[in-house]
């Protein structure tokens, strides 16, 4: 009698093989990523504060959070904070990414180097930048000082509590994005580098017609990973700033949780977090066409 | 006759057994063991208060063998974070502890069991609330009249001078210390020193570290002025924001830099995990915090030989004299069985008796009578005044949606001592803010 992996055909075998490898890792996602998401679209239907019974209200949180200053200043906020992290970011990161693909002395102490404030606890390194960021604190006593009469409140002063938390940000994240890049410089074959120079390219036009285009994949990859990295940034900010002075730092991941959980408003967080998961995909969606449309060029 | 004879034994038989029976059921019963009893305790963290309630804990628990309390610290800015999921999980720890601005939201839905006398050793309520301070316990009961929980720290906010820096600047700590909000600002000047346009030490300044410094400040002021935050002194339902008290109060907050030029609150450097750094740090010869805040200036001995509490300054044509109360307290899981609340109650009544060694160690304030007399409480600088000001002490507004308004108006207040924007300005979109969020 013909079993059933002897009954299907070679392909449908192999595929049957493949489903139950990823049935692990996709029961970990539905249940860790998947429900708590579409619990969260659920919840934003309702009025629910933790401790009552859930009120359905339809889509009025909708309407009512578009009609919320802080929300409305929170986007901007959000907005303003993600460009200008990433854009250093990725300058930066591929910079580095290049100069530590040539042969230099002390590549791997560097490599180490600019790798280790990602693998640092992220509580610790906001403390640290509290610390250097204070009145009192090294920035201003020891570099500023002889530039300016009175210290910069960094933390203090809403024109530069985002401009701190920034700096932190780049700071933290262009170590690890240059690895990518890196990973990514390494595969690129040294013959396309040989063939060009022997026709007598020059550095800019190597890094424009065979650097650049062989790095969109990892590029792509970079600005995605990179984006939604930088719009749940929390932890820091908040033992920074708690997202102020007044509304100076506060990101959408600050206002979901402030309004989750020290306001009791799931509903109004999860509206919230719907609004953002919406603001993901687009901008996933968005990159993928910028880019697969550029591969045709 | 054998028949008689049997029936008789067998009548004998049981009557004597009826009679053992009797005698054994009315003999004095060797008193049983109590059964085995854990309980789960929760506290926000305050380190200095850390240390001492695993002492008490490990007290009770040797002189009460059948009590077994594992206690968790969490850290202060998680606390209701981890509580509330734990709530909702059906998870909530038997005893834990509360600030008096979630107390009304978590005894309203009804999480909180009401006191029981018994574990105060008394008979009823009257009796148990004998055991206090009278009123203390006001801000604790629900609107059924019953209390649900114990306050372990009453805080009234005062000013705390450094006397040393005023010697120094050639004031007399005592006759000087400022009474009035003026003379805070005049004083405070006095007490600054200012090289090259910064602030080496600030006179007096604003603590705006999290929301509810700053509205501890904004609201002493504008109770004194005979204002409130609400509608009907707090009762209505309606941003009260938008009046001249109000505007009065949060002029009076700024004019401390830019009238007096005794501080700038953007060179403060407290950090939500060095709340009064600024004190300690000698970086403010005058501070406003409360009695929790003193043993924290051990850190810096010459602060703690030369700190002098002086009460609150009012406004000079106050209304109402006012100093503003907060205050944590212990509660007990209402889901747990009448049992287990009773124990826990028990062990609560011994904390609260410990009144000379919270305040000593963590300088909590305990409103449970009979400690004021002892030698931490002699040793204990100031106590006097902390105790004295709450004779006009009101407790913070008291709200379910307390910590947004809170919020909307720490905004209004940094936006004002912060970046300059104008107080009517600044309160009216408060006021705008506060509205909206009321009529949700």
């Amino acid at each position: 009698m013909p079993t059933l992996t002897t009954r299907l055909r070679y392909q449908q075998r192999q595929s049957l093989y493949g489903f139950f490898f990823i049935l692990p890792i996709a029961l970990y996602y539905a249940y860790f990523a998947l429900w708590p998401m579409l619990n969260a679209v659920y919840l934003s239907f309702f009025k629910y504060d933790l401790l009552s019974r859930p009120e359905f209200i339809g889509v009025s949180q909708y309407i009512a959070l578009i009609r919320t200053p802080t929300f409305i200043k929170s986007l901007s906020v959000t907005a303003v904070y993600v460009i200008a992290v990433n854009v250093p970011v990725w300058i930066l990161s591929i910079s580095v990414a290049m100069v530590l693909n040539a042969k230099i002395r002390g590549r791997t102490f560097f490599r180490t180097v600019i790798f280790s404030p990602i693998v640092m606890p992220l509580a610790v390194l906001a403390v640290i930048w509290s610390l250097l960021y204070n009145p009192v604190g090294p920035i201003n006593e020891w570099i500023l000082k002889p530039f300016l009469h009175a210290p910069l409140p960094w933390l203090n002063s809403e024109r530069l509590a985002l401009v701190a938390v920034i700096l932190m940000a780049v700071w933290r994240a262009f170590g690890y994005y240059s690895v990518l890049f890196l990973a990514g410089l390494q595969n690129i074959s040294t013959e396309y580098y040989e063939a060009a120079r022997i026709d007598g390219a020059g550095p800019w036009l190597i890094f424009s017609k065979i650097t650049w285009p062989l790095l969109r994949p990892t590029t792509l990859f970079v600005i995605i990973i990179s984006v939604i990295n930088t719009l749940r940034h929390f932890d820091a900010i908040w033992i920074m700033t708690k997202g102020g002075p007044v509304d100076a730092t506060r990101v959408l991941s600050i206002l979901i949780y402030e309004t989750g959980w020290t306001y009791f408003s799931m509903g109004k967080a999860s509206a919230m977090s719907v609004f953002l998961l919406i603001a993901l995909l687009l901008f996933s969606a968005l990159q993928f066409k910028l880019f697969k449309s550029s591969e045709y060029e | 006759m054998r028949k008689i004879t049997l029936i008789r034994r067998a009548f004998l038989t049981v009557s004597i057994v009826l009679a053992l029976t009797l005698a054994i059921g009315c003999a004095p019963k060797a008193p049983e063991p109590p059964s085995e009893v854990s309980l789960t305790f929760w506290k926000h963290s305050h380190a200095p208060a850390d240390e001492l309630t695993k002492t008490i804990i490990q007290e009770y628990m040797q002189a009460n063998p059948h009590v077994k309390i594992s206690l968790e610290i969490v850290p202060t800015n998680q606390y209701f974070v981890k509580l509330l999921s734990a709530i909702v999980a059906g998870d909530a720890p038997d005893i834990f502890d509360t600030d008096d601005i979630n107390l009304p939201i978590l005894i309203d839905k009804g999480l909180m069991a009401p006191v029981s006398p018994q574990g105060f050793n008394v008979a009823t309520q009257d009796e148990f609330l004998a055991q206090f301070v009278p009123n203390s316990l006001n801000t604790y009961k629900g609107s059924d009249g019953k209390v649900y929980g114990i306050p372990f720290e009453f805080n009234t906010w005062n000013l705390i001078i450094n006397e040393r820096q005023f010697k120094e600047a050639g004031l007399d700590p005592v006759a000087d210390a400022p009474k009035t909000w003026e003379e805070v600002g005049e004083i405070g000047k006095r007490l600054a020193v200012v090289s090259n346009g910064r602030f080496d030490r600030q006179g007096f300044t604003w603590n705006h570290v999290h929301s509810g410094w700053t509205m501890t400040a904004f609201s002493g002021i504008l109770y004194q002025l005979g204002g409130s935050i609400l509608t009907d002194d707090e009762k209505g339902n309606k941003s009260n924001l938008n009046t001249s008290e109000a505007i009065r109060a949060l002029t009076i907050m700024r004019d401390m830099k830019t009238r007096y030029g005794s501080g700038d609150p953007a060179q403060n450097i407290s950090t939500g995990a060095d709340q009064n750094a600024d004190f300690i740090q000698e970086k403010a010869a005058m501070w406003i915090t409360g009695p929790w805040a003193v043993p924290t200036f051990k850190a810096n001995q010459a602060v703690y030989d030369s700190y002098r509490v002086v009460a609150l300054p009012q406004v000079s044509d106050a209304k109402r004299n006012t100093v503003i109360m907060t205050s944590w307290g212990w509660g007990v899981n209402k889901s747990i069985d009448a049992s287990k609340q009773l124990e826990a109650w028990k062990f609560i009544s011994y904390a609260s008796q410990q009144g000379s060694r919270w305040l000593g160690q963590a300088g909590y304030i305990l409103p449970r009578l009979g400690w004021t007399e002892s030698p931490e409480a002699k040793a204990f600088k100031g106590l006097e005044v902390f105790m004295e000001t709450m004779a006009f002490g009101r407790p913070r507004l008291q709200h379910p949606k307390n910590t947004q308004i809170r919020d909307v108006l720490h905004k209004a207040i940094q936006e004002v001592l912060l970046s300059g924007a104008d107080p009517a300005t600044a309160l009216k979109v408060a006021s705008d803010e506060i509205d909206r969020i009321l009529a949700e």
